[in-house]
């Protein structure tokens, strides 16, 4: 797990030259049991010790961790991968995660909801995302009964999640429109669709990578498809403008750009030391350098694996040392990048 | 943590490095507020996350709880209408039956509707409350074992092994 990335991170997929991933979330609490801010911990309890066993029945190769039975480096590691959200990776409550081994579906328990399904995708494949997570939905709603009302929908413990459940979202990857300060016009146009945009880990986080997320705000009075299509009439208009700059940049600006690409190239495989911030531009350089065909010496699919693995978390697990001081951790990164540079 | 270059009291929070025609590089360390007032970032979105968004609404609206919702509280949960105000979120299901009166207006806001249009979940027939009582069962059972009545908990543990059987069976079926 430490070696190798969530199959959805590969470089594969419609459009996977500026989208990444898709994913779908959906929102359930389990019906006659108080939602978790108003729970006792002895409920929690129960919930997670039901909730754990049958999840693993139903979700294929399921694996179960308890959050209490993990280091907070181990919890740094499933946040790094996006198999809990941040909220979760630093729970005190009884709580926990089932996921497949493929990592493209997982269920927290105990999150801000008893229930927090997710599925992800490699690549512009929404709908899909979308028709498995409705499939494990389906599943899981018959086992246990959910908090439901005709009027209001999925009850949720947070007013802006009741309704249908859902948060769908695109990850894009927008170099090009970064670095031409185009961003501003991106959100415009998405706000103004009543979508939101994110960074990397979602809500609050900044683009680390020049990665985005594109998500639906609202979740009632459309329908999960209308929701969906939200979405995706707008993310082929944003990588349409990504791809226009980047010719852009390639026509106006070749040897500037492949420099800096190379440069990038480099840099990381012959740095002794490398903050996770500067490893992650580098990366979105090289990214970018690949899909214009400016440096093919590395595979796609490992350059999206390292955009994880080079993060705090993987980097102290893998290596066995914790409490590293700053200097050696950007020492440990870079020996490691370096390696994984040489053998790929 | 590197401070603004401009105002010179905020954290700068982007770095922006300009390419000269020459290729030299310049950075320039500025917070969010400095950049907007220098056009380099638009106009601050209304709502930046629906965290925030929810906030606004929710503040908007806390001056005017009328007398008769201030009364109001969850008779299975004990949350009040106004500590749903001040905390944003609900603390059972049946919040939204006690509540109703007052959510149409934040819905409305939040979603630009009040009403449920995706997917239906049909209760009842098969997906009855078993995982509930089950839950419920195990919980009565520990607690029985506990207090050493152990004939209660022969009783429960009975009726328990019933229900996982029939749990059992059914996944199983499906399975198959």
């Amino acid at each position: 797990m430490l070696v190798q990335s969530g199959k959805w991170l590969s470089a594969e997929g419609p459009e996977s030259d500026i989208v990444v991933s898709s994913r779908a979330r959906l929102a359930r609490n389990v019906s006659g049991f108080p939602f978790i801010t108003r729970a006792d911990r002895t409920q929690m309890e129960e919930l997670e010790d039901y909730l754990s066993g049958r999840l693993k029945e139903i979700i294929k190769d399921g694996v179960y961790f308890k959050m209490s039975d993990l280091t907070e480096i181990e919890r740094g590691v499933l946040m790094e991968r996006n198999l809990i959200s941040r909220e979760l990776c630093d729970a005190t409550v009884p709580s926990g995660v089932v996921f497949s081994l493929d990592e493209s579906e997982s269920v927290m328990i105990n999150e801000e909801d008893h229930l927090r399904l997710q599925v992800i995708e490699p690549g512009l494949r929404l709908r899909e995302a979308y028709n498995r997570i409705n499939e494990l939905d389906e599943k899981i709603g018959e086992v246990v009964e959910y908090a439901y009302s005709d009027r209001f929908g999925f009850l949720t413990a947070c007013p802006t999640n009741a309704g249908t459940g859902l948060r769908a979202s695109v990850m894009l990857h927008l170099p090009a429109l970064i670095m031409t300060r185009q961003m501003p016009k991106v959100f415009e146009t998405v706000y103004r669709l009543g979508l939101a945009v994110r960074g990397f880990h979602g809500e609050g986080t900044s683009a680390s990578g020049d990665f985005y997320q594109v998500s639906n705000q609202k979740a009632m009075g459309r329908s999960e498809e209308a929701l969906i299509d939200d979405i995706l009439s707008v993310v082929p208009q944003i990588a349409r403008y990504e791809r226009s700059i980047r010719e852009a940049l390639v026509e106006q600006t070749r040897k500037r750009l492949e420099d800096r690409v190379w440069r990038a190239y480099g840099l990381l495989s012959s740095c002794r030391l490398v903050s996770t911030e500067e490893a992650l531009d580098m990366l979105s350089l090289i990214r970018l350098g690949l899909s214009l065909r400016i440096l093919n010496k590395i595979d796609a699919n490992i350059v999206s694996q390292l955009f994880v693995l080079v993060q705090p978390a993987h980097l102290t697990k893998r290596s066995g040392k914790e409490g590293l001081s700053e200097e050696l951790r950007d020492a440990e990164r870079a020996d490691f990048i370096r390696q994984y540079f040489a053998v790929n | 943590m590197m401070l603004c270059e401009v105002c010179k009291k905020r954290v700068a929070t982007l770095h922006i490095t300009e390419i000269g025609k020459d290729g030299s590089k310049q950075t320039v360390h500025i917070c969010e507020d400095c950049a907007r007032s220098q056009g380099l970032l638009g106009p601050k979105p209304a709502a930046q996350t629906v965290q925030q968004l929810l906030q606004q609404v929710i503040e908007q609206q806390i001056g005017e709880i009328s007398e008769e919702m201030r009364k109001l509280k969850c008779p299975k949960c004990g949350i009040s209408y106004e500590e749903f105000r001040k905390e944003g979120r609900f603390g059972c299901q049946e919040d939204y039956l006690v509540f109703e009166k007052a959510l149409s207006e934040l819905f409305e806001r939040l979603h630009g509707s009040s009403e449920h249009v995706g997917k239906r979940y049909q209760k009842g027939g098969g997906k009855t409350g078993r995982a509930q009582r089950i839950i419920e069962l195990r919980r009565k059972l520990a607690d029985a074992v506990k207090h050493e009545q152990y004939e209660v908990a022969a009783s429960i543990r009975d009726d328990l092994k019933k229900l996982e059987m029939e749990e059992e069976q059914e996944s199983k079926r499906k399975k198959s």
